[in-house]
């Protein structure tokens, strides 16, 4: 067994090389207070189980297991939480004077809803595979499937993606990027 | 379709936290968190102490179905009741252990009970009840160890001072305090999760207790937005859980 001082060196090489990711990934589906649970709750789920995280390039995606497991834990308690914040992501986001800038907020907002409308299990595919940036390997491991079954669900995710994009924009009536239809 | 319009760029660009916009290790919170979370006894980890923490739970779960039963916060007073003596099964500091309210004066007398036949260290009657001695641990706690057959002073061999056989109360009052003036407190209001922080640090500093460690590692959510807490004085650390909020005072 590990002496108290390797095993901490070892966690710190762990914790320092992914906190920012584990963050972003909380941050992006959590208000800031909630993630800041989930990230200490991950860490110390890694603390404690050290011995069992995988080395190398699969050590993240543990990583983002965990997490993922203590996001869904979280939601399954808090649903009427979970749409308030919805609500309130509607509701917010950031005002800018710049045309450019509200086009893009909007753009993001649409894609976001559109999202919204997806089966929880492929928006967090979608999520992982373009937020956080997974290989299709990463996938597998973090959702626990094989990376045929992984590819697969992403390109069907990925169209039905698209299809709720392609449905907000006829009631819309607009496309979803004006300003390069104005060029 | 144009890459700017291509679903899988338009999800990207919709990213609400970009990495770059993420903290990083290195800042306050990321350092304060490595700390916190290190400095967990590390003996927790070891797996005989899940004992110890199934009777955590015990202490905690009483005051989360109370509390959802609706009966009230003089309830989670009852469940807050201070967890002072420790009740070893072995003479060892890292043996199985359960916590016990001290509904007596005696920390022996009411250790005995779990040495009894079908009691929780002699589940099965198969053991004749050891003498037991009771010491001061470290944290401030009464410590309860059966004494091996060769006798002796098993608060000596353990490093630790005899608490005497009525019990020696003088150096856990500042836990007890501690416990009464959280329980006081978490009964009165329903605390979210930096309150609760704020008040179970600003407490422990009161009591003169700078050592022990505060957790608070579960989310709290709408349903379960109240702080409780479940002390353990043996390894001086408090964890911060969330329950559901009480239907009245």
């Amino acid at each position: 067994m590990a002496s108290p001082d390797d095993r901490k060196d070892d966690f710190r090489h762990i914790y320092e090389a992914h906190y920012q990711r584990i963050v972003a990934y909380a941050r992006r589906r959590l208000s800031e207070q909630d993630a800041d649970d989930v990230v200490a709750e991950t860490f110390l789920v890694a603390w404690r189980r050290l011995e069992e995280i995988p080395t190398g390039d699969m050590t993240l995606p543990w990583l983002y297991g965990v997490a993922r497991r203590v996001v869904l834990q979280g939601r399954r308690s808090g649903r009427r939480k979970d749409r308030l914040l919805a609500r309130l992501a509607k509701l917010g986001g950031v005002v800018d004077a710049s045309v450019s800038e509200t086009d893009r907020l909007d753009d993001a907002e649409e894609v976001r809803v559109a999202l919204r409308k997806l089966r929880p299990t492929d928006q967090e595919l979608l999520r992982l595979a373009e937020w956080e940036e997974l290989k299709p390997q990463e996938l597998a491991h973090v959702l626990g499937c094989s990376v045929n079954a992984v590819t697969i669900r992403l390109h069907r995710a990925h169209r039905r993606l698209g299809n709720a994009l392609d449905a907000i924009g006829a009631v819309e009536g607009h496309s979803p990027i004006p300003q390069e239809r104005a060029t | 379709v144009s890459a700017r319009n291509d679903p899988r760029e338009r999800l990207r660009r919709a990213n609400p936290v970009p990495l770059d916009e993420a903290p990083t290790s290195d800042a306050s919170p990321g350092r304060e968190l490595f700390e916190r979370i290190v400095a967990a006894p590390t003996n927790d980890l070891v797996p005989i102490r899940t004992h110890t923490r199934r009777r955590l739970a015990w202490v905690l779960i009483p005051a989360v179905l109370l509390a959802a039963a609706g009966t009230g916060y003089a309830l989670l007073r009852k469940a807050s009741d201070p967890l002072l003596t420790v009740c070893y099964a072995g003479a060892s500091l890292e043996a199985d252990r359960a916590g016990v309210s001290p509904s007596s004066d005696d920390p022996v007398a009411a250790c005995r009970a779990l040495w009894l036949p079908g009691g929780e260290f002699n589940s099965d009657g198969t053991l004749a009840e050891p003498p037991l001695q009771a010491c001061l641990l470290d944290g401030g706690a009464i410590g309860v160890f059966p004494v091996d057959r060769f006798g002796g002073d098993i608060c000596a061999a353990l490093g630790l001072a005899a608490a005497g056989p009525s019990g020696d109360q003088a150096g856990p009052d500042a836990v007890l305090k501690l416990q009464r003036t959280l329980a006081d407190r978490l009964t009165e209001a329903c605390l979210n999760r930096p309150q609760a922080l704020v008040l179970v640090q600003s407490s422990l500093v009161e009591a003169s207790l700078r050592d022990w460690t505060v957790l608070a590692p579960v989310v709290f959510t709408q349903r379960e937005p109240c702080a409780s807490v479940a002390i353990d004085a043996p390894v001086r650390t408090i964890t911060i859980v969330p329950i559901p909020p009480s239907s009245g005072p």
